[in-house]
């Protein structure tokens, strides 16, 4: 077949998606629009214990390799969509690449790095083949004048400025997988969340527990004893408009306590929570472990005070004999909300959100992975296949 | 000093690639943890190898199933062998390591480096 | 003599002397972008006629891939490319590390790629909605099919029930058409009433036996789909006994066919402290169809509410604007059974842990779901544990998959999934009409097979098979995962590996390196 796909996103639903398009012999452009592919789940840590708990995170790099090695996938980074048009059942899409480093110079010498002061070069996740430059963090982004990292490039990879390169391509059909903007947890004021420094989303921890290999997840040999986790922050939550189940909270919460544990026996974990979500085959037993050695409270702390330790208020949780319990670390279980790029991308390639903003697919263009609603690692790679099929499958039966 | 570690390319040697490695370290790509044999376990040894480490996917996630649980049972029978022949058992490991866990990688090699340094004081 | 090339990256902190007295024909430094890397290596290795390549240096590490696939696209061999990291090696170590790697060098042989015909055809065990789903898909991207069905009649399990699903799709209105399209299809053959009895072959070209009313059939197809379905189970354990006023949720659509006016209603879930989302989905379901045909009033008694998948919640919020009651309970409730009523009494954790007692005259109970067909799969050594590897449809053998209830418990969205992703495999598999497969990565020497069949015992992948003619056992390349797991354990080590053979095993370990 000669055909040729876009898909947005390199996250695992839109690598699982281009290694399924380019297996069926179909020319792939995956563009992405940090510095490297791998997504969200590239930053997750292994939840194995003394068994594997199949939470996939590594699956992630294998899959990268994978996608580096198809020659039909074209890798795009630091690459958007700036232009849609659509004729005769085709797509024009116009791409736009932002060129201040150049990934095809960049060997990942690690020159820039030192030469930086404000640490804004840096490399998104260990499989990246090119570092990236935090606009944020960035003087030059901030206006001022510094070129420490492109003098330190022997290769002169970076230069800022180099304009960003935009062209044409024309393809047959287009992928969405954009992806997900973990909830906020800021909104919910009264946790705390960003305002004392124990209390951390699930996500903290998990890039925490990532880069280093014991508990002490602040770096500053402090450990976590009597930690919390509360479920459900930003998830089946009428006032913040998520009035949907994240479907991944429990289960990352869970493991990542089953990590603590196995890590630091002594441990102790208390969780916070609603019901407990635990579909999935073979997932029981991770929950069964849990029961056996952590506490469960069925209710949600109303607020947290920020002294030392932290002070969980339970009013109204029901049949407790407390109405306060106190937690050295408090872990929210942040679920998934819709990207706040949704509405841009729903306009520019012209599809429809569903009530809580995710998105929705369309002929020719489909959605994949968490942009069209809540979906763990493996979900997320196996929707990527499902919606790759699909359109193959649409695509053959056009050509026949 | 000299530790040999056997790799399984799905998992172990993609995170060893994440790492700093020691000199120390010498690696031996397999694909996978299953290929290993007893006999290269203590030809390591015989070629002068302090330490030995299999580094395999998770038991329940090893690609052809039972590969890292058969890793791990040669390196327990020869762990038997190396006890009858009077060296330590304890320099020759096996441990699980994703390949997304370049931290675990260092800290088992770093560990394994930290106690042959003690055995040898 | 083999013709090797040493390739020196940019800022590897080497020098040509370090190669002095190597075997090698040309030695050149190569420039610092990937793309040149690539272009200079291929360009080398072609004008010199290299036999293989030795990259020494400091690339990062995604850009040996990039380079194996840039030589595999120039048609060069890119398993002939041995690739030394020196990263933290001072001197000496280098100058060892570059020995090791042309040592490793020496025992690389190139293996044989091989393209065979394939049946392009799949096999589909099991009618109901993911063996139809990977039918419909398979037929849309042209290939044929054979559908083998136990029953008298497509469908599966949710071809029995009736409607009332909150899906973009209307799963029963869905199986009835693509029931219809199917049976209308010419390359779409249906064998219904009708047993699998034994599979032979392997992927490419399986051969299936099948038990028809008329007599026994073979078959021939490139893959295998296994929808075997899932049966229940009563939970037992709960020493609950089926009864007029206890009935299990898989007799629902049964009852609620009948205008059988009961009064109140209780739904029983999470009998095994875990449950299931398809069990709560089924009770919310059979809740609504109650509350809509016979007005009763309705309770669900769970431990968790499963509320993770995406009708759940809205199904369960509709369920309770419509006037259901959900109550949660840790501690199994009490059963009482007297005449007409069956009496639960459990304390409830969302009401103070109050105890709760209410008379039922119909008590509907989450019966435990099993997967379906294990005896096919022991027979055929077909096995897919919890394994994020295999996850969603693989399983240990290739060409083989497992889709929907037998695999995991599912929902129709789910099972459409995994038909769907199913008949994306096996496009890739056998679309192109011929399989490449690596000829001789693995192999018995047959000479020294002493007929033990430790390898056809332990395979994890079904590819080692046995050879009467040659008395020994072969290992068939196509299904073949080289693993090596058979090489390690073959007591007459007469199963080579190339590439991982033990001499080049020894050789490693005696010069080091990586």
């Amino acid at each position: 077949m000669k055909a040729s796909a876009l898909v947005i996103g390199g996250g695992p639903a839109g690598i699982g998606a281009a290694l399924e398009l380019a297996a069926a012999g179909i020319k792939v452009y995956l563009v992405e629009k940090e510095g490297a592919v791998g997504g969200w789940g590239a930053r997750y840590v292994c939840k194995a214990t003394d068994k594997c708990r199949q939470c996939s995170a590594c699956l992630i790099p294998e899959k990268i390799q994978e996608v580096y090695q198809e020659p039909l996938v074209e890798i795009l980074t630091n690459t958007q969509v700036v232009g849609f048009a659509e004729e005769a059942g085709r797509f024009q899409v116009r791409l736009q690449r932002e060129q201040t480093l150049d990934p095809a110079l960049c060997n990942a010498c690690g020159k820039c790095l030192e030469a930086c002061p404000r640490g804004a070069v840096e490399r998104l996740n260990p499989w990246a083949v090119a570092y990236s430059i935090d606009k944020e963090k960035c003087a030059v982004y901030a206006g001022e004048n510094c070129d420490l990292c492109a003098r330190a490039c022997p290769t002169g990879a970076i230069n800022f400025q180099r304009p960003s390169a935009s062209w044409d391509v024309s393809v047959d059909l287009v992928v969405a997988a954009t992806g997900h903007q973990p909830f906020d947890a800021r909104r919910k004021y009264r946790l705390g969340y960003g305002r004392f420094p124990r209390v951390i989303t699930g996500l903290e921890l998990e890039e925490a527990l990532n880069r280093i290999e014991g508990i002490d997840i602040f770096g500053d040999g402090w450990k976590p004893m009597n930690v919390a986790f509360i479920q459900c922050v930003g998830s089946r939550d009428v006032q913040e408009g998520a009035e949907y189940c994240s479907r991944v909270c429990c289960k990352y919460a869970l493991r990542l306590a089953g990590l603590m544990r196995h890590r630091e026996p002594q441990t102790q974990v208390t969780f916070y929570y609603m019901d407990i979500q635990t579909g999935g085959k073979g997932f029981s037993e991770v929950y069964q472990d849990c029961r056996e050695h952590f506490a469960f409270v069925r209710g949600i702390p109303a607020k947290i005070d920020g002294s030392d330790p932290l002070k969980l208020h339970l009013d109204g949780v029901s049949g407790q004999s407390f109405t306060t319990r106190e937690h050295d670390l408090v872990v929210l279980s942040v679920g998934i909300t819709p990207s706040p790029d949704n509405e841009e991308i729903a306009r520019l390639l012209t599809l429809n959100r569903d009530e809580h903003g995710f998105l929705k697919g369309r002929e020719g263009v489909y959605v994949a992975g968490t942009a069209g609603g809540p979906r763990d690692i493996s979900e997320s790679l196996a929707h990527g296949m499902e919606t790759a099929a699909k359109a193959i499958t649409k695509l053959e039966g056009r050509e026949g | 000093m000299r530790i040999v570690v056997f790799c399984c390319e799905n998992s172990a040697y993609q995170a060893a690639r994440q790492s700093r490695l020691p000199a120390e370290v010498d690696l031996i790509r397999l694909p996978c943890g299953g290929r290993v044999e007893v006999l290269h376990l203590l030809r390591a040894f015989e070629g002068g190898a302090d330490g030995v480490l299999v580094l395999t996917c998770q038991e329940d996630n090893c690609q052809s199933l039972h590969g890292s649980a058969r890793a791990r049972h040669r390196v327990e029978y020869a762990k038997e062998i190396l006890k009858e022949i009077g060296i330590d058992p304890e320099r020759l490991q096996w441990h699980p390591v994703t390949s997304n866990m370049g931290p675990r990688f260092q800290k088992i090699v770093a560990d394994m480096v930290e106690g042959l340094k003690l055995a040898s004081a | 003599m083999a013709r090797w090339g040493a390739f020196i990256c940019d800022g590897a902190g080497v020098d040509e002397s370090s190669l002095a007295g190597a075997e090698v024909v040309v030695t050149t430094t190569l420039p610092p972008q990937a793309g040149d890397l690539a272009c200079k290596l291929i360009g080398t290795w072609t004008r010199y006629n290299l036999d293989g390549g030795i990259l020494i240096g400091a690339v990062p590490e995604l850009v040996e891939e990039l380079l194996k696939e840039s030589l595999r696209q120039a048609g060069l061999d890119p398993f002939r490319l041995v690739v030394v990291d020196l990263r933290g090696r001072d001197k000496e170590g280098k100058d060892r590390e570059i020995k090791a790697a042309l040592t490793r060098a020496r025992h690389l042989e190139p293996t044989h790629w091989a393209k065979a015909k394939v049946e392009q055809r799949a096999l589909i065990i099991g009618g109901g909605a993911a063996g139809l789903q990977a039918a419909l898909s398979l037929r849309q991207l042209g290939l044929p099919v054979l559908i083998v069905e136990k029953e008298e009649s497509l469908g599966g399990r949710l071809g029995k029930l009736d409607g009332l699903y909150p899906y973009d799709v209307d799963p029963q209105g869905w199986i009835k058409s693509t029931i219809a399209t199917l049976q209308e299809d010419p390359e779409v053959e249906i064998l219904t009433a009708s047993k699998p009895l034994a599979l032979a072959g392997q992927v490419g070209d399986f051969i299936l036996e099948v038990q028809t009313p008329t007599g026994a059939v073979t078959r021939r197809g490139g893959a295998v789909v296994l929808a075997l379905g899932s049966k229940v189970r009563w939970p037992q354990e709960s020493g609950l006994e089926p009864g007029p006023r206890v009935v299990g949720l898989s007799r629902l659509d049964e009852l609620t066919r009948f205008r059988l006016r009961h009064k109140k209603v209780a739904f029983l879930l999470d009998l095994d402290e875990l449950g299931s989302r398809v069990g709560t989905l089924s009770a919310l379901r059979g809740a609504l169809r109650i509350k809509d045909n016979w007005g009763s009033e309705v309770h669900v008694l769970c431990r968790h509410l499963k509320v993770d998948g995406k009708p759940l919640e809205s199904m369960y919020r509709k369920a309770r604007d419509m006037g259901v009651l959900f109550f949660k309970y840790e501690e199994f409730p009490q059963v009482t059974e007297s005449g007409e009523e069956v009496t639960l009494q459990f304390k409830d954790p969302d009401l103070e842990y109050m105890v709760v007692e209410e008379a039922y005259d119909l008590l509907i109970v989450e019966e435990e779901i099993l997967p379906a067909g294990e005896e096919l799969m022991e027979a055929w050594s077909v096995s897919q544990p919890a394994n994020v590897r295999l996850y969603p449809v693989a399983t240990n053998r290739k060409g083989i998959y497992m889709v929907g209830c037998c695999r995991d418990e599912m929902d129709f969205p789910g099972a459409i999934q995994d038909g769907t992703v199913a008949a994306g495999e096996i496009y890739a598999l056998l679309g192109e009409g011929d399989l490449l497969y690596e000829e001789d990565r693995v192999k018995v020497r047959s000479e020294k097979c002493v007929f033990c069949l430790t390898c056809v015992r332990i395979c994890p992948h079904g590819a080692a098979e046995i050879d009467l003619v040659q008395e020994a056992a072969f290992i068939n390349p196509a299904a073949c995962q080289a693993c090596g797991m058979c090489a390690a354990d073959c007591p007459a080590q007469a199963i080579v590996y190339k590439g991982f053979d033990n001499e080049g095993i020894m050789a490693q370990l005696e010069m080091g390196g990586r």
